[in-house]
């Protein structure tokens, strides 16, 4: 399975199936093109490596330099899990 | 039993098979799909490393499993190759601020924190590197 990126309601962008390194291209294409708050639903995220943490963490960074906020939501354990072990449950706004 | 072999692509966009293959074992071999995931990241993240650091090398990288002892060994050989070890890449501080962190090191931060034992061999011109990882009951 690959990642499926959808924009659902106005702010809302919808993470689906596997954030790999594979799928590093086209999500970079569409997160570090954000200029505006966005809530990322990742309720059927199923995984996600190091290569999609490290686009999130620089979609974050781009956003936050507009004075903006990307925020997350629907995380499951296994995702949190590694959110935890790299450090950004903390540094990241997770609902 | 013994260990199941495979050769993949030395690119990045081959970790869809190795993702197939490691599957394709959990369901042989009836390993509970609770510890694929970690796998699936322990897997990925060595095999993209090896893709991105090693020099020279086959066209090809063997990725061996096996299961033994409730643990799941994953075994990566690349042939002709200078030595890389991942093993000793420097430490990644989880610490670190959001603004300042460095992007590289993730990885191998996840599989030494999800790795029972994380080893490497280099001998004549081969490089292998085993990790050990426990399965769930």
């Amino acid at each position: 399975m690959t990642l499926k990126i959808t924009r659902g309601d106005d702010d809302v962008l919808q993470l689906e199936g596997r954030f790999d390194a594979a799928q590093a291209t086209q999500a970079k294409d569409v997160l570090w093109k954000l200029n505006k708050p966005t809530r990322i639903d990742m309720t059927n995220l199923e995984y996600i490596s190091s290569a999609g943490i490290g686009i999130i963490v620089q979609a974050t960074r781009r956003l936050r330099e507009q004075g903006h906020e990307l925020t997350f939501f629907g995380v499951n354990p296994s995702v949190r899990n590694v959110l935890r072990l790299t450090g950004l449950l903390q540094l990241l706004k997770i609902e | 039993m013994s260990a199941q072999v495979k050769h993949f692509p030395r690119q990045v966009a081959a970790i869809q098979p190795v993702f197939e293959f490691l599957e394709e074992f959990f369901r042989e071999r009836g390993i509970r799909p609770a510890s694929l995931f970690n796998a699936s990241l322990v897997v990925e993240e060595l095999f993209t490393n090896l893709v991105r650091h090693t020099v020279g090398g086959h066209h090809e990288i063997t990725v061996s499993l096996a299961d033994e002892d409730g643990e799941l060994v994953i075994k990566f050989t690349d042939r002709n190759v200078e030595p890389w070890d991942p093993t000793k890449a420097p430490p990644f501080d989880p610490a670190q601020p959001l603004e300042s962190r460095p992007l590289g090191g993730m990885g191998l931060h996840l599989v030494r924190n999800l790795a029972q034992s994380f080893t490497y061999e280099y001998h004549e011109g081969n490089s292998v590197t085993t990790v050990r990882m426990r399965l769930s009951e």
